[in-house]
Formats: structure tokens, sequence, C-alpha cells
């Protein structure tokens, strides 16, 4: 799979990994990767997600130092300790999310920090005059003095490509450039990347996108569990060899037998559309079923999660809960009564109050249970029902006492009180959980996957998964429906499981 | 991701480390009695029965305001109208007096006109979505201009004040315990339960700690950050109508005085018990805190200026120890 170790320096590679490995506390992000970037060329690193992509980047332009393993950039080894180190090298980068200062204009933002200034006062002739060169050497289009804060997605992209332009790199690394642009701009965008190429800059061009990278780039590198499974010219690159390289074949987890006999049907969507980012999503749930949903970050996944559960609208389509359809008037609240109960990913942002106790966080979705006089809480059954939850055998969690504070607990038993939440309230019926093992090792991904195999035994009940890992879906799912760019793109019964498939439909 | 292989729990804080947090959550409820310690020594009439209820009463106004605040901060918002709107209380009280108004019925209509502010600033908040400081910084200036407007722009004084109307600011009960302190005792009970135990309170620190995740659990935000200005909008209202009658005027100045106070209180409070964020009981200690600060210094002689010094110094400490030990600062949320 290799193509073998890179043993001589290149002459014309213009950055150089030997050995990079990078250790956080209990996990390996990076393991000896070597890789070497070439100038005149676009090089793509493609992975799924957790395959060390973000990581390696991080590494290159000083925001963390590499556990082992030198860089070497023009054929000197280098340590960066620092990201503006990086910059003044000649090492750019360009990230998925934007960092543009919307009050600035276009051309102030290019020039962000290389402005002249005379006797104090900017000179905005010498940044407009170095942000108009920028642009036409690159052939882009965009206006410069329209606050960046007006501009669209695909135009503030330009801007931030021309900004890490300005500081004339000689590598330019671009993470999920389209992740956020239409057709069109993807194009213009292609074109700017090759005309930079053209120039002598080595880019990097970090996608899951296929499509997009079988177009633009000149090389392909795939990664898959922090290690560099091959470099390709892309020609030579097969894409079924390409997928085949990005997926883990082996499937080291077991799980539970899937023996479920599907009930009536719990929750129907059709063509649900959200004006943004699902288009036409059409999608059953029956009870007693574990339905899994997989696709790639962006596909629309979680955001159809909250069409269901009311946090987001539908402007298009219909969606019915046991027969009857769900009405914007719905609230949230007036949903997880009737039985729809949505665990969150990004529990840090959606899920847990870090400043309660572990009681108070279990306790919140189940509160007005829990009434006493003059409607206070009554604190003793409180503290009984969380304990039953968190202590059950399906969760375990392993904890001091339920008033420590949650920050206390690992990741892992932080999911399982996020879990718990919803356990703990009666009257669940359907149950949509997003990134359910998000964090936890393998020993209680298990427990989780039983928990959900137990939970979909009771007939009435009917589970909704999505997740990025693939083999766990394939592990637990009766179905699983593909997501891609918003809308579904497949829908595979179990006996079609077949992790090359559902991959291609994702990307 | 990196947490899936430490041990299940971080590993507990040292015992000396457990000793430190706890002097940490305590000390606001150490330096008050440290400090009345103090200047029972200084000045043997501090202790007294008598002097003790004159601090809770100096207290009580304080309390109400910064239990009020306690709410809306706690929520994630804030509000600096709270001094003029006991103002435009305490004067439509006294208005309303002296037009012959019932006395019962002058208080009522007073306090519901706070009921109501706190709901029109709610409005501008939570529907509107002005940014709270904004919102309530344009209805202080509404508040103080309509409040000069019913005085005349003097110190209304009625000739002649319904019997009771000094009841609740000046009056006495068992010829010993002033009536704000019963009213700053009832409310603080009230509150410490309803923020502390009720489900309403829990949800109020939830929108406040974590806006998303109260969402994402069913919690109605605006509902919760309404409601939090209407309770703050009713304890201005109450203040108010003391305030009038213990200064026995209609005074468009009268709750001035009471902006700093009232919001060092609040956020001294949030050192007491919570480590940094706002809460009831820790808001009660504060203002008993502050109140023995002032009273204590009028009794040894202080020059009143020192007061505010004092009262800027100790919120500096007190806060800036949070965020120097705790490595996160003062909030009303996270």
């Amino acid at each position: 799979m290799n193509d073998g170790t890179i043993s001589e320096r290149k002459t014309d590679s213009v950055l150089e990994l030997r050995g990079i490995t990078k250790v956080f506390p209990g996990i390996v992000a990076l393991s000896d990767v070597h890789l070497d970037v070439r100038k005149n060329e676009v090089h793509a690193i493609v992975g799924e997600n957790g395959a060390g992509k973000s990581t390696l980047c991080n590494v290159i332009t000083g925001i963390f130092p590499p556990t082992h393993g030198t860089i070497y950039w023009k054929g000197e080894a280098i340590r960066i300790t620092h990201p503006s180190e990086a910059l003044s090298m000649g090492i750019a980068m360009v990230y998925q999310e934007r960092n543009l200062i919307p009050g600035l204009t276009g051309a102030q933002n290019i020039s962000l920090g290389m402005e002249r200034a005379r006797v104090g006062l900017i000179d905005e002739a010498y940044s407009r005059k170095m942000a108009e060169a920028l642009r036409e050497r690159v052939g882009a289009r965009v206006p410069l003095d329209v606050q960046a804060g007006n501009l669209g997605a695909s135009q503030q992209q330009m801007i931030e490509i021309l900004r890490a332009l300005a500081h004339r790199p000689q590598l330019l690394i671009l993470d999920e450039p389209t992740a956020s642009l239409d057709r069109n701009d993807i194009e213009c965008l292609f074109q700017v990347v090759r005309h930079i190429r053209e120039d002598g800059t080595a880019v990097i061009f970090i996608s899951h996108k296929l499509d997009e990278v079988y177009s633009i780039a000149d090389r392909i590198s795939v990664f898959r569990d922090g290690r560099r499974i091959s470099t390709t010219a892309t020609p030579e690159l097969n894409r079924g060899t390409c997928i085949k390289h990005m997926i883990n074949r082996e499937m080291v987890e077991q799980y539970p037998k899937v023996t479920s006999q599907q009930g009536r049907i719990l929750l129907a969507a059709r063509d649900v559309s959200d004006g943004r980012t699902l288009t036409n999503v059409t999608l059953t749930v029956k009870s007693g079923e574990i339905v899994g949903v997989y696709g790639l970050v962006g596909a629309g996944r979680t955001q159809f999660a909250e069409v269901v559960v009311g946090l987001r609208r539908a402007s298009h389509g219909e969606v019915r809960f046991e027969g009857k359809p769900l009405t914007p008037r719905d609230s949230p609240a007036m949903r997880i009564r009737r039985g729809i109960f949505l665990i969150p990913e990004d529990r840090r942002r959606k899920g847990l109050f870090s400043a309660f106790s572990i009681r108070e966080n279990t306790s919140i979705s189940f509160l007005e249970t829990l009434r006493g006089f003059f409607g206070l809480i009554k604190r003793k059954e409180e503290k009984r029902r969380v304990q039953q939850v968190l202590d059950s055998a399906m969760l375990r969690v392993t904890y001091n006492n339920v008033d420590q504070g949650i920050e206390e607990l690992s990741g892992g038993n932080k999911q399982k009180v996020m879990i718990g939440r919803w356990i703990g309230r009666t009257g669940l019926r359907l149950l949509i959980m997003d990134e359910p093992t998000q964090g936890i090792d393998v020993g209680a991904k298990r427990e989780v996957y039983n928990m959900m195999r137990e939970l979909a035994e009771r007939q009435e009940i009917g589970i909704l998964c999505i997740s990025s890992e693939l083999p766990e879906l394939i592990g637990i799912s009766d179905r699983i429906y593909v997501f891609r760019d918003g809308a579904v793109s497949g829908e595979l019964g179990r006996a079609e499981f077949n992790q090359e498939e559902i991959l291609r439909r994702a990307l | 991701m990196s947490e899936n292989r430490s041990p299940s729990i971080r590993p507990r804080e040292k015992p000396s480390q457990g000793f430190i947090v706890a002097l940490r959550r305590y000390a606001v409820a150490v330096v008050l009695v440290i400090l009345f310690v103090v200047f029972a020594v200084l000045e043997p009439s501090f202790s007294q029965a008598q002097n003790v209820f004159n601090i809770v009463r100096q207290a009580s106004i304080i309390g109400l305001l910064s239990l009020g605040l306690t709410c809306v901060v706690s929520v994630g918002e804030f509000d600096i109208s709270f001094a003029a709107l006991s103002t435009f209380s305490g004067v439509m009280s006294v208005v309303l007096l002296m037009n012959g108004v019932n006395l019962y019925l002058a208080w009522l209509i007073s306090v519901l006109a706070g009921v109501l502010v706190g709901s029109l600033n709610a409005l501008n908040i939570v529907v509107l979505g002005i940014p709270s400081f904004i919102a309530t910084l344009g209805m202080q200036s509404i508040l103080l201009g309509v409040s000069r407007y019913f005085t005349g722009g003097t110190v209304l004084y009625a000739a002649e004040y319904p019997r009771g109307f000094e009841a609740i600011g000046r009056a006495l009960v068992f010829h010993t315990i002033p009536t704000p302190v019963i009213s700053f005792l009832v409310f603080g009970i009230l509150l410490v339960l309803f923020l502390e135990f009720s489900r309403s309170g829990r949800y109020i620190y939830s929108v406040g700690g974590n806006p998303e995740a109260a969402r994402h659990v069913g919690i109605n935000v605006r509902k919760i950050k309404f409601i939090s200005f209407v309770i703050m909008g009713l304890l201005a209202g109450v203040a108010g109508i003391i305030m009038a009658s213990m200064f026995g005027s209609g005074n468009p100045g009268m709750g001035d005085g009471y902006l700093s106070p009232v919001i060092i209180a609040t956020f001294l409070g949030a050192v007491f018990l919570k480590d940094g964020l706002t809460n009831s009981r820790g808001t009660i200690v504060a203002c008993l805190v502050l109140a023995v600060l002032e009273n204590g210094f009028v009794m040894t002689n202080v020059p009143y200026y020192m007061k505010e010094v004092v009262q800027g110094f100790v919120l500096l400490i007190a806060v800036g120890s949070v965020a120097v030990l705790k490595g996160q600062s003062v909030s009303g949320g996270k």
C-alpha cells in the first residue's frame, strides 16, 4: 500500500515530514507519518473523520509540536513553536471556519497584520494596492471594498485565501475549502488553486470529497487512524482503491445480535427541507428498530435531527410522529412530552451544564416529575432517581456522589450522564442519538450498544442513531440512511450493508 | 476523545486543596464574622441589638434589589434600571397617596408598575433582541425622567400621609425589629427557595449556564428570561415603596445611591458558596457584609468616603481571588 519509505530527501520537496507522531493523553492522533509535499503540486490529503488530518495540519502550522519526528522545511529541519513562526517561514493555512473581521473590508482583511503606517496612521492605499495585486495574480473575482461581513460564503473564502497569500507562502494548506461552496464557486476556487500552483506555491488540499480531490489534486495521500496509508499520483489511483485505503476493514468490536421485530411507523419524514442545508429528506423509523444515519461532517444529519426535535424549522415537507404531523407550534418541550428525545452531539456545547452537579445535569430532563410543595424540587426523590439511572446495569457510571461537579467526571462518564439524562425520563418513544459513543472507550461503547438493543427490544421504542463511525453503525443498525450534502443519498437494509458502498454514497 | 483512557474519575484534590476550596467558598461569610467582631471591639455599642437591627435595615433595600439582580444575572443578562425603577415606584406611591388613593391600593399599584416595567424590559430584550445592558440603560433614563416629571423636579412631601404609611419603612415590629428587615427576611427566604430549590430556579441557572443545552432539554429560554426580569421588577417595586415610606417623601433621586452597592453585592455574593456564580444565598451574605462595613464605619467615625473605597476594594479582591484561584472569572452563568 505504501509507495515506499522516503529514505532520501527529495530535492523538490518543500515540506517533508519524517516519523511524525503526536500523542495526546489516551489517544494517538498521528503515528509515524512520513509525507513529502513538492513545489508546484496540489497534494490532497483524504481520510474519514478522525483520521488525523486536522492534527497533521496543527503540527505543520505550529499549533503544537509533534511528540516524535522531524519536520523538514526547504531541506532543513525545523522546530516551530508558534503559528506565527510558521507563517513567517512561509507556511500559511486557510481553515474550515471563517476567521475574517466582519467589520473590515475585503482589502483590509487581506492586508491584516501587514499594513504600512505613516505617522501612526494606516496607509489604506498601500493595503488596497496589495490586495488588488494579489487578486490579479491569482485570477480571483471578489469585491475588495465590501465589508467582509456582507460577503457571501465563497467570497469570504476567497478573501481568506488572498489573506493567506499576502504572506507569500511557499506552502498553502486548505482545510475543507469547499465545505460551504456551491458548484460554480468550487470551479472558481479550483482556477485560483491552479494559478497558485503555477506560481510555485505548494498546496495541501484536505477534503473528503473525492470528486473534487480527483479534479484538482496531483497526488493523493490517504490517511486512516493517524497513519498515512498511501500516496499516489492521481491518475494512478483508482477510486475504489482509494476508498479501500480510507476505511478499516477489520471490525474489532462485537455488536449485540440484531433480533428486533419492527412494529408501527414512529417517525415519517417526507421531503423535508430547511432552506439552507437539508433538501428533500425522506426517512422513516419504526418502533423496535435501530436506524443508522451515516454521513460526513456537514451532510445535514444533525440539522435533520434538530428539525425532528423542534429546534430548527423546516421550510418544506412534513414530519409525522406516530401518524400525527408535527408543526412549528409543537415546541421542543411538547415533542419531549410526546416521547421524542434527542441526545445531542458536542456535549460541551449543547449538552452539559458545566457549573452543575451530576445530579442536576441528569435530572434536568425530568424535573417536572419531581414537584413537591409549592413547586419545590423533591430532593430526596431526585437523588434516588438519578442514582437509579446512573447505577443501572445499562450505564454503570463511575462517580463518588451525585453532588459532585460534572466536570470531575471523565469524558466517557460524561457521555453516559448525557444518555442517562434521557433514559431517566419515562415516556420515551423515539430516541435520537447524535454521535452517542463520542469519546468513550471500547468497553463503555459495548455497554451503550447493548443498551440501545435493549431499548429497541421494548417494542414501542425506535432509535435513530447518527454516527460517523461506520463500523459501529453497520454493527447495530437494522437499516442505514446515508446523507450527503443535505440529502439522503441512499438507504440500505441490513442485508446490503457494505462499508465501501455506504462510504461511496457519502462522499 | 482523549479522556477515555484516563481514570474514570479525575484524581480528587488533595485534602489540603479541599480545605482551600472550602475556605474560598465560605470566605465571604468568614469575612462577615471577622468584620463584625472587629467593629464590635472598636466600638462596643456596635454589637448592641438595636444597632444590629439597624445594620440589617440598611441591608434590606440593597438586599431586595440585589436579590432581583441576582435572578437577572444568573439567567445571563443584566439590568441597570433597577435603581431608577425603585425610585419610580416609590415616587408613584407618594403621588397616588397625595391624590387620595387608598394606602394599600397605592402600594399595590406601585409594585405592579414595577412588574410592568420589568416585563417591558423583558420584551425589549427577549422579543426585540436588544442587548440587555442597552435596553435597561434606555429604560433607566426614561424612568428617571418620568419620576422627575411626577415630582415636578423637586422632592414631594405630602402634607399628611394616611395612617400606616410609615408601616413598611419606619415602623417596628415587637417594638424592636424594623419592618424592612421583615420584608428582607421574607423575600430573602422566598428567593432562596425559588432560585435554589424550585424547578424554575434551576431553569434560570440552566439558561444562564448554557442556553444551547437548555434549549435542547426543552426549556423555554424566553419564558425563563422573562420571569427573571419580572422578578427584578417586582422586587424593585417593593424596594421603592419601602424607600418612600422610610424617607417619608417622593424623591426622584432616592434610588441613585443604591446602584453601586447592589451591583457589588450581587457579584460579591457570587464568590460565596458557588465559586463565581451569582446565587441567592451569596447575595444575602454579601449584603450583610456591605451593611456591616457601612454601619461600622459610621460607628467608628471613619470618614464617609472611605465606604466606597472599601466597597470597591472588597469587590476587586473577592472576585479577583476567584478569578486567579479558579482560572475563570465571575459570571451569571458559566
